[in-house]
């Protein structure tokens, strides 16, 4: 039995990316940044550089200290309350900024953004389709 | 005297050619691929998918900021090369400032007339796919 879900928007990434990145902005007070992030369901937590956390004018220590573990060691980061806005779907949610600022990944994970929203991803014709979770 | 020459091709199910034909993949219709839109496309679905009534924690905003960026990661492409290690504020005109850190290149740009552009943190692209974490 074939399944329908309905989507609000279509985004066709580059297929040659590194990842499937998507264009968003990051909100905080009344500062507003905009870059680009990879969408990753590995990933808990949506995880961005800490020069975004800068450039909102953001304390960074000022916020909740985390641990996060890789396959490859464990990074600290600090988390913080702001708004994303991804291909027109704004969410309020807590995102970690990574500690240390060589790590230059920015990415979208589970707790925040993706249990937010209903994301199809079809890698095949580099295409994502986003909606607010209950549009 | 007339010779019959029968051309005949055998195929074994064992072995790599079997490999082989299994993990080709589907190619799709053509009609549905000239239908596929260009990368950096965002695409509004037609209205009869959609339902009134939003959840308050998730709000669908203005397509204001949510612009495509395409023009954005061709620059970068094409310039990583001069302003590694830099943040740089980008608009579709392509550079509107640099500096040493992200505050610094937004401050610039909004100087400049432009409060939201995009800000890249240039690196050297590497050849090695990425593991995850």
């Amino acid at each position: 039995m074939p399944y329908s879900i309905p989507f609000r928007f279509r985004y066709a990434y580059k297929p040659t990316d590194r990842g499937v990145n998507v264009p968003i902005s990051l909100s905080a007070g009344l500062e507003t940044v905009r870059l680009f992030a990879s969408v990753d369901t590995g990933a808990d937590y949506c995880l961005f550089e800490r020069g975004f956390a800068e450039a909102l004018l953001i304390d960074l220590e000022q916020g909740i200290p985390s641990d996060f573990a890789t396959a490859a060691g464990t990074f600290r980061a600090w988390g913080h309350e702001l708004t994303l806005a991804i291909l027109g779907v704004e969410v309020h949610a807590i995102v970690y900024f990574f500690e240390n600022p060589a790590i230059t990944k920015n990415v979208l994970g589970r707790k925040g953004w993706l249990n937010r929203v209903r994301l199809g991803l079809v890698d095949y014709d580099s295409v994502v389709y986003l909606s607010a979770y209950d549009d | 005297m007339e010779q019959t020459v029968n051309h005949s091709v055998r195929y074994s199910l064992l072995g790599p050619r079997l490999a082989s034909v299994t993990r080709k993949p589907v190619r799709r219709p053509r009609e549905k691929a000239r239908r596929l839109q260009a990368w950096g496309a965002i695409m509004p679905l037609p209205r009869t998918f959609r339902k009134r009534g939003a959840a308050r924690a998730v709000v669908v905003a203005g397509a204001d900021l949510a612009t495509s960026g395409v023009r954005e990661q061709e620059w970068v492409r094409s310039h990583w090369r001069e302003y590694a290690g830099k943040w740089v504020a980008l608009d579709n005109s392509g550079l509107v400032a640099e500096a040493a850190n992200a505050r610094a290149a937004l401050e610039k740009a909004k100087t400049a007339g432009v409060p939201f552009p995009f800000l890249i943190h240039v690196t050297e692209p590497t050849d090695l796919p990425f593991g995850g974490w």
